[in-house]
C-alpha cells in the first residue's frame, strides 16, 4: 500500500510548459528590476552630476573677488569681498602686521564685521588715536555692491574724524589713489602713501 | 535577488515537488502554472540563506503549501472549480495511480500534505510538524486519519 502511494506521486511530473513559465516569470521580473535599477543609476548619476556642477560652480562664485577694501594705515590691509560681500582674502603690506593681521581672523567674516574688527583692533585704535589719517578705498566691478560696502565702511568710520573712504574703479591698481581723476571721494582725502600696489604685499 | 543560472536550478530541481504539491491541493492546471510563477519569483527575490540543501527544500515545501492555500482562500477559485477539472489532472496517469491520487485528493485539505509529505518525501511526524508549523500530536492525528481513509479507499495494509 505504502508503495503504491509512493509510486503514485513518482508518476507525477512537473510539465515543461510551468516551468517556462516560471522561467519567463522570473526573466521577466529580472529584466523589470534591472531596468528599475539603470535607471534609479541614471536618476542618482544626474542628481550627482548637478550636485557637482553645483558645487564647483558654488565654490567658483563664492572665491570670486568682486570688490576689494583697502585700509591704508600702518598696517595697510586688503580685504578681497566676494558677490556675497565675504571676505575671501587679506592681505597686509607691512611685514610687521603679520602676526597682527592672522589675529583679526576676517577671513569668511562679513566685510562690515571685518572692518569694524580690524578698526577696533588695538593697533589700529592706536594709530587713529595718534592722529594719523587712515584711508579707506573700496574698488569693485558692479556698483550697487560698491556703493553699499561704501556706505557701510563710512558707518563703520563716523566715529573717526581722520578715517576717509574713497570709492575707485577696479581696474585701478598699483597707481596713486589721490592722483586719479576717478576716484570718487567721500571723504577728505590724504595720501599715505601706502595701500594696494605700494609694497610687495603678502597673501593670507 | 538571486542569479537566474541559480532559479533554473532549482527549477530544475524541485518542479516535480511543486507539482506533487500542486496536484494535490489545486483542481486545474492555470493554478498550477500561477503557483509554479508565484513560487520560483519568491525563491528569486527571496534573501534566504539556505544552510543546505534539506534546508532550501524544506522552504520550498513550505512556500508551495503556503502558495496552494493563498490561491485556495480566493472565494471564486474555491467555488468555481468542477469535479471534472480535478480529474483532468490525473488524466495522464496509469489507472492504478489515478485511483491512488483520487484517493488522496478525496481527503481533507489538512490531511493531505501529511500523507505527501510522509509517504513520498519520507518525512518524520517532527520533522512535517516543523515544515508545516503544527503540533507533533496534530500530525500524528492527522496521519492516522488520513492513513485509515485511505485504507477504506484503496483496500490493502499500511506500512505506517
Amino acid at each position: 500500500m505504502d508503495e503504491r502511494i509512493r509510486e503514485a506521486f513518482a508518476a507525477v511530473h512537473a510539465e515543461e510548459k510551468f516551468k517556462n513559465a516560471a522561467r519567463a516569470a522570473v526573466t521577466k521580473k529580472q529584466q523589470k528590476k534591472m531596468a528599475s535599477k539603470s535607471g534609479k543609476r541614471r536618476y542618482v548619476a544626474v542628481v550627482a552630476s548637478c550636485l557637482l556642477v553645483m558645487l564647483v560652480g558654488g565654490g567658483w562664485v563664492y572665491a570670486t573677488p568682486t570688490a576689494s577694501i583697502e585700509i591704508q594705515a600702518e598696517p595697510s590691509l586688503e580685504l578681497t569681498v566676494n558677490g556675497f560681500g565675504r571676505v575671501i582674502a587679506v592681505r597686509d603690506f607691512d611685514t610687521e602686521a603679520e602676526d597682527r593681521v592672522v589675529d583679526l581672523s576676517v577671513m569668511h567674516c562679513h566685510y562690515k564685521a571685518a572692518v569694524q574688527q580690524i578698526l577696533e583692533s588695538q593697533t589700529m585704535r592706536n594709530w587713529l588715536s595718534q592722529g594719523e589719517n587712515m584711508e579707506i578705498v573700496i574698488r569693485g566691478q558692479n556698483n550697487s555692491q560698491c556703493e553699499q560696502i561704501l556706505s557701510c565702511v563710512e558707518s563703520c568710520v563716523s566715529g573717526h574724524g581722520n578715517a576717509h573712504c574713497y570709492r575707485k574703479g577696479w581696474q585701478e591698481r598699483g597707481t596713486d589713489d589721490r592722483d586719479e581723476d576717478t576716484s570718487i571721494p567721500s571723504g577728505q582725502g590724504h595720501n599715505h602713501g601706502q595701500g594696494n600696489g605700494h609694497h610687495g604685499g603678502k597673501d593670507r | 535577488m538571486r542569479r537566474e543560472e541559480e532559479v533554473n536550478q532549482a527549477i530544475e530541481r524541485y518542479a516535480d515537488m511543486v507539482r506533487r504539491i500542486c496536484l494535490v491541493h489545486v483542481k486545474n492546471e492555470t493554478d498550477t502554472e500561477d503557483i509554479f510563477q508565484t513560487v520560483f519569483l519568491k525563491y528569486a527575490l527571496s534573501s534566504v540563506c539556505f544552510e543546505n540543501e534539506e534546508h532550501e527544500k524544506a522552504w520550498m515545501i513550505r512556500v508551495t503549501i503556503n502558495a496552494c492555500k493563498d490561491w485556495l482562500k480566493n472565494f471564486f477559485r474555491s467555488h468555481t472549480v468542477s469535479l471534472e477539472q480535478v480529474r483532468e489532472q490525473t488524466e495522464l496517469l496509469e489507472q492504478e495511480h489515478r485511483e491512488v491520487w483520487e484517493a488522496v485528493i478525496s481527503l481533507p485539505e489538512a490531511y493531505r500534505d501529511v500523507i505527501y509529505l510522509h509517504y513520498y518525501e519520507g518525512y518524520t511526524a517532527p520533522q512535517i510538524a516543523q515544515i508545516l508549523g503544527k503540533n507533533v500530536n496534530t500530525v500524528y492525528t492527522r496521519m492516522t486519519r488520513a492513513r485509515n481513509r485511505l485504507k477504506e479507499e484503496l483496500g490493502g495494509e499500511l506500512d505506517g
